[in-house]
């Protein structure tokens, strides 16, 4: 009974927690079919800062269809002074990605099929590409990229295998069990 | 090991007998088809006695067998196989078996032998090289000339491993940047902030692109110059050698001869090995030994004995302040990062930044039959396959549950009567019949764990298309192999009795089927700091028989199609063959925990039984545990 009133569904077939805490919720996009779990922290306020009287272009945070955000994680679009100018950067998630408790998410793209372990750090303006899983408790250095087919561990979090053919299944599969 | 549960399956080439001679068998030259080239073409790998090949031809089932060690396993056989034969049974501790388990993701199948294939019996060929970094493909002639590391901007840190960024060395702040910020830069990590600045002569570089060509200029020490000439000179050998060293046996080993004649004849390279009438091949080593100086030497034992020196200090100040961090011989260089430099650094100061290993994408040929099972798309960036012959569409998969939720897996009770799910689920278009056989005591081990699997035969239905589901519920269950004693499926949901009773099957859905496996392990003392192997550890190994009918394929059938098998489908209008298969695969249970007070040695809960066996009442479980698990499916 509990779980009923605890989700909201969109029209889409997202469901997000009431207990999740969602800023900015305008400039936020959610594919469909992807769940949001309690005290999430999905910062969509924190967007592209851009000189008055121009229309911003307004996604800060674009995720795909079939995520699960797990408990206490956190999704932040990266920062970096360019040119003298503070500003965020808009991140972007991929279909069927899987984001583990109290991970700190700052990439600037995450691909489809990534399962991201619990309390991990991607860092600032990291890609993380297809078919990517990140071990648990692992901390990605910022402006890294990690190619399809990786396991990825450690402190920095090097790739530590490479997955097989099977990886989508896999991924998706492990998706839905958790 | 994995976190627990896992299910690994075997690969035959685990089996003692070169899986090539099998192979040889399992595809007898049809005679509708004269000898392709590829039924000769293995020939470098298969050892040569064709003779043992035609003699296991004799015994080879017709059908397709996963499994080459059992060969002459017919449905006679199982009674013998499941009691205390253990010569057939897989033992999953044999230290052979390490080799050859993969979970079912890791393996691929070949359909022209009809084999799972695990990555040691495919051959890989690169298709392209790439950046992991910048993801930019690089010609294979470029990775031939300058290496296999990234020749654009992508550096790693030496000290973390993480990327190296180029960041201006002055950060001139805010406003008065202009469009192209100035230099001169190095390289920052991001993680561990290591510069290189820090390095003792600082580098710094005049332009934030084309870093390898300025590293390179900054960097260049003498033993760069030493590989350049050690690699001109063996290229030059290699090349005096190439007609020498085709790709037989016999190169082989008069390579393999060279070497050691050159280790004997110390002094004289190669002057000893000219008697032997092999074609003369001399193979110089170069002649010169490294050059030590030894100013540069003592230079790191003065360096080395100053860090000690301080590094002493630093546990004295520790001792006496007992706040200060002692960080020792901080300054000198872990192992991990020496073995990652080409130089040797013995400290920080000394290390340079390394530039980014490339990756490849390659594509996976049968060692035996040559047929590419996996060939991906060239283009560095996407994920797809032109080909993927991947085991998870070919050979069903098995999952396992815990049937009562208060069972820890890393710690089963001794003694305890432990239920789990066993799910077999099925890839294939055609509905299949399963026989599941697993000797009764865990093989291999002094201390052997009771296993029954309550109901070792039954149905898997089809792989159809959901829709088919609705469809199929009006409609009388056609596609299902008769003769097998489970109840009648339909593709759709049958719900049986959630009572795990004996010869029933747990749970049946469109392509899977749970059956119920009880496990008693026994008591187990911790062995694990003193023996390599975990004797807690408690791996069931089961062989699982899978037979369905197929349609046959149109000529390239020559595994199965040879004979006519032994259900028929002998000339009808489509030609429908009964196809079996069989493979072993190792559940990973769990691990044995301590004696629990209070759980005697439950004899008289489970009997033992004999697999197959009689239907013996199985003990209650409390209504609370017998609530159907949540089904997933993915």
């Amino acid at each position: 009974m509990s779980q009923k009133s605890e989700y909201i569904q969109t029209e889409t077939g997202n469901k997000v927690s009431r207990k999740s805490l969602i800023i900015g919720s305008q400039n936020i996009i959610l594919g469909g079919k992807t769940i949001i779990q309690a005290d999430c922290c999905i910062r969509g306020d924190l967007r592209r800062l851009v000189p008055q009287g121009q229309n911003a272009a307004a996604v800060a945070i674009a995720v795909g269809r079939y995520c699960f955000l797990s408990k206490s994680c956190l999704l932040r679009p990266p920062s970096k002074t360019y040119r003298g100018q503070f500003s965020y950067y808009p991140m972007k998630l991929g279909d069927h990605v899987f984001v583990g408790e109290g991970s700190v998410v700052e990439a600037a793209v995450i691909g489809s099929y990534v399962n991201i372990g619990k309390n991990c750090v991607i860092g600032k303006f990291s890609i993380i590409k297809d078919c990517v899983r990140i071990e648990d408790g692992t901390v990605i250095a910022p402006n890294s990229v990690i190619p399809s087919f990786s396991s990825v561990e450690g402190h920095p979090g090097i790739v530590v295998e490479e997955l097989p053919e099977t990886a989508a299944e896999m991924l998706e599969r492990e998706l839905n069990h958790q | 090991m994995s976190s627990f549960p896992y299910i690994h399956i075997s690969c035959p080439c685990h089996e003692d007998r070169p899986q090539t001679l099998t192979i040889d068998s399992a595809r007898p030259i049809s005679p509708s088809k004269s000898p392709s080239k590829r039924d000769f073409n293995f020939s470098p790998i298969a050892p040569n006695s064709p003779t043992k090949g035609r003699s296991l031809l004799a015994g080879f089932t017709p059908s397709v067998s996963f499994d080459a060690g059992n060969l002459n396993l017919d449905s006679d056989d199982e009674e013998e196989l499941t009691d205390e034969d253990d010569d057939n049974n897989f033992d999953p501790r044999d230290p052979r078996s390490a080799f050859s388990l993969f979970p079912i993701e890791n393996l691929l199948y070949c359909e022209d032998c009809h084999q799972i294939r695990c990555p040691r019996c495919v051959q890989d060929e690169i298709v392209c090289w790439y950046c992991p970094s910048c993801l930019f493909e690089v010609p294979s002639s470029t990775v031939k000339s300058d290496g296999n590391r990234c020749t654009r901007n992508c550096y790693l840190c030496p000290v973390c491993t993480a990327l190296l960024a180029v960041v201006p060395v002055h950060h001139s702040s805010g406003h008065s940047s202009s469009d192209h910020p100035t230099g001169p830069f190095n390289l920052f990590c991001s993680h561990c902030h290591w510069t290189t600045s820090d390095l003792t002569p600082p580098i710094q570089l005049e332009k934030p692109t084309s870093i390898s060509a300025q590293l390179s200029k900054l960097t260049h020490s003498p033993r760069d110059n030493e590989f350049i000439r050690l690699k001109q000179h063996y290229a030059q050998q290699l090349g005096n050698a190439q007609e020498d060293f085709t790709n037989s046996p016999a190169a082989l080993t008069r390579l393999m001869g060279l070497y050691t004649g050159l280790g004997s004849g110390s002094g004289g390279h190669g002057g000893s090995r000219k008697g032997r009438g092999v074609k003369k091949l001399e193979m110089k080593e170069v002649d010169r030994p490294r050059e030590v100086s030894e100013d540069q030497e003592l230079d790191i034992i003065e360096r080395m004995a100053v860090e000690g020196l301080e590094a002493s200090k630093c546990i004295v100040a520790l001792a006496t302040h007992g706040r200060k961090k002692a960080d020792g011989y901080g300054k000198a260089t872990t192992a991990k990062q020496r073995l990652a430099q080409p130089h040797d650094p013995r400290f920080l100061s000394d290390l340079t930044p390394t530039a980014v290993l490339l990756r490849t994408k390659r594509s996976k040929r049968c060692r035996a039959c040559r047929h590419i099972l996996v060939k991906p798309e060239a283009k560095v960036q996407t994920t797809r396959f032109r080909i993927r012959l991947v085991a998870l569409n070919y050979i069903p998969s098995l999952t396992i549950k815990r049937l009562d939720s208060s069972i820890t897996w890393d710690n089963l009770t001794p003694h305890k009567t432990h239920r789990f799910l066993l799910t077999v689920t099925n890839p294939l278009f055609d509905p299949i019949s399963v026989s599941l056989l697993t000797p009764r005591r865990t093989p291999g081990t002094a201390f052997a764990s009771r296993v029954t699997i309550l109901c070792p035969e039954f149905d898997v239905g089809a792989n159809t298309d959901v829709w088919d589901d609705a469809l199929m519920s009006t409609k009388p269950a056609s596609a299902v192999p008769s003769g097998v004693k489970t109840p009648p499926t339909t593709g759709s949901f049958t719900s049986f009795s959630k009572d795990p009773k004996m010869s029933t099957v747990y749970e049946q859905k469109r392509n899977y089927t749970s059956v119920v496996i009880e496990v008693v392990p026994p008591e187990i003392p911790d062995t694990r700091d003193t023996r390599i192997r975990d004797e807690r550890l408690l791996e069931i190994p089961i062989y699982v028989r899978v037979e369905f009918e197929a349609e046959v394929d149109r000529d390239d059938e020559e595994g199965g199609g040879g004979k006519p098998s032994h259900s028929g489908a002998s000339g009808g209008a489509v030609q429908r063959e009964r196809v079996e298969y069989s493979y072993w695969c190792v559940v990973g249970v769990g691990r044995v925990g301590d004696v629990v007070e209070g759980v005697v040695a439950s004899e008289p809960n489970t009997p033992v039984r004999t697999p197959v066996g009689t239907p013996v009442k199985a003990p209650r479980t409390p209504a609370a545990m017998r609530t159907p698990l949540r089904q997933v499916r993915s």
